[in-house]
């Protein structure tokens, strides 16, 4: 096991007390639905910061952490379109579904489908973390800071891409370049997202 | 040799028969058993007589133990390192000291309040004479017992707070001792050779590593549900409620993934997760009803 350096704990844990935060303090407002998903959203990053900080950045070696931390981008996204439009029935539907297909194939399937459907639920909820904001701003509907939202998307989308090149054995880093930025970008995109969501 | 070297140099003897980590952890939950009391009339003088006596009872009770245990100790990769079975602490000076300061804190105790004395000297004789010389070396439930020695520093602050043994403090204490084996039967797991090395029972010998990992998960669950109860009990925000919720679903998982996909990393991963998550409920505790 490779030994975690001392900044990388510090960043690990400096983003579980953000998220942590974000969790008691940052949720008012919210309706219950929004709030659960923010809480499961935020809750997936407090707990991947303590797994990594105790375990060791091997655990996202784990076939079922790729499946987990979908949840991720998914509640997220969902926290949003529950919050800022009215119909959301749609997007709820489609993005669940396409969570039960992931989980149906991670346990009864094997090879290239399963990072496929990993990789639809994050085109998905993505595109939704990234544009979401991005719209509802230039319609006046949202202040400036939500479009940290879309900032936080792009770098969680950037650290899951580094991790997913990495696994697939085509990284066009080091793996102990990966592990160094990875605290760094989880820290900056929890900020983001805590700032964005302030707004 | 003058005093001041002669002092350092005990002191560096002394330090490691207290475990300190585990030492510090237990004080935690005596603060916050009497933090969540949210006394009208919390005075600093009460505050370090709290802190002090459960030092040195905690500190007293861990040093009579490595005494009476020093020759399983020796036994032990893990442990034969440490100063009496290493030979460097004369066995008798370890006795005295684990008396004195053991007598020093109770005593600290009964003259704050008979309630707190009572319940801390309970803590200290259930640890060092029922658990470690009676039951420890005969059958692997002791820790049972270990756990409620482990659950009395909490009642003990929560007593000393209110005045009397409640309802939430009972449950603190519960939430202690359920999180006592997801701490040391993860721990008798890891260092199993050890453990057998020097005939001592424990789960994973006695019943085997996957029913003990059943029952670290259940423990686990129960363990958060008591926890559950207390914040609930203390009638703390839901802000916090959602964040005990998020951490208990991370130990809950993890003991779920030590009974079905069990590995080295997990068990140990547990084992710490385990501290860290009684350690952050405790701070969310003071911090929520201060």
């Amino acid at each position: 096991m490779k030994k975690k350096s001392i900044l990388g704990r510090i960043i690990y844990l400096l983003t579980g007390h953000m998220a942590g935060y974000q969790i008691i303090q940052g949720m008012e407002n919210y309706s219950n639905l929004t709030t659960t998903l923010y809480t499961i959203s935020f809750g997936l990053l407090l707990l991947a910061c303590l797994l990594l900080l105790l375990m060791g950045f091997e655990i996202m070696e784990n076939n079922y952490i790729a499946v987990i931390a979908s949840l991720i981008p998914i509640t997220l996204s969902l926290g949003l379109v529950t919050d800022k439009l009215e119909h959301s029935t749609m997007y709820s539907i489609l993005i669940s579904i396409s969570f039960l297909i992931a989980v149906a194939l991670r346990l009864f399937s094997s090879g290239k489908i399963q990072s496929l459907s990993i990789g639809a639920i994050h085109f998905l909820s993505g595109s939704v973390i990234f544009f979401l904001p991005i719209i509802l701003f230039f319609t006046g509907v949202a202040e400036i800071q939500i479009l940290m939202i879309s900032l936080g998307g792009v770098m969680i989308g950037s650290g899951g891409m580094l991790l997913g090149l990495l696994k697939a054995g085509k990284s066009v880093l080091a793996k102990e370049k990966v592990v160094a930025l990875f605290p760094i970008i989880l820290f900056l995109t929890t900020t983001a997202f805590v700032i964005g969501l302030a707004g | 040799m003058n005093n001041e070297s002669i002092l350092k140099t005990k002191f560096k003897l002394y330090w490691p028969l207290i475990k300190s980590l585990q030492t510090a952890l237990l004080l935690v939950t005596g603060i916050t058993g009497y933090v969540s009391a949210r006394c009208p009339v919390m005075t600093w003088e009460t505050f370090a007589g709290l802190t002090i006596s459960l030092f040195l009872t905690v500190s007293g009770s861990t040093i009579l133990n490595m005494w009476y245990d020093r020759d399983i100790d020796a036994k032990m990769d893990r442990t034969k390192n440490r100063p009496l079975p290493l030979g460097t602490l004369n066995p008798t000076e370890a006795l005295m000291l684990g008396l004195i300061v053991s007598v020093m804190g109770v005593a600290l105790a009964l003259s704050m309040s008979f309630i707190f004395g009572v319940v801390v000297f309970a803590g200290i004789f259930i640890d060092v004479v029922v658990y470690t010389i009676w039951l420890k070396r005969k059958t692997a439930w002791s820790i049972v017992w270990g756990g409620i020695s482990g659950g009395m520093p909490i009642l003990a602050g929560r007593a000393l707070g209110t005045g009397e043994i409640d309802f939430i403090g009972v449950l603190f204490a519960v939430a202690i001792l359920l999180w006592i084996p997801t701490h040391i039967l993860t721990f008798s797991i890891k260092y199993f050779e050890d453990y057998n090395r020097a005939g001592v029972p424990t789960f994973p010998s006695t019943y085997g590593v996957y029913k003990t990992r059943v029952i670290i998960a259940l423990s686990s669950l129960g363990a958060a549900l008591a926890i559950a109860g207390v914040a609930y009990g203390l009638g703390l925000s839901w802000g916090y409620m959602r964040l005990f919720a998020v951490l208990t679903v991370g130990i809950v998982g993890l003991a779920g993934f030590s009974v079905f996909k069990p590995s080295e990393r997990v068990n140990f991963g547990l084992f710490k997760y385990a501290s860290l998550y009684m350690l952050g409920s405790m701070i969310m505790v003071i911090i929520g009803t201060l």
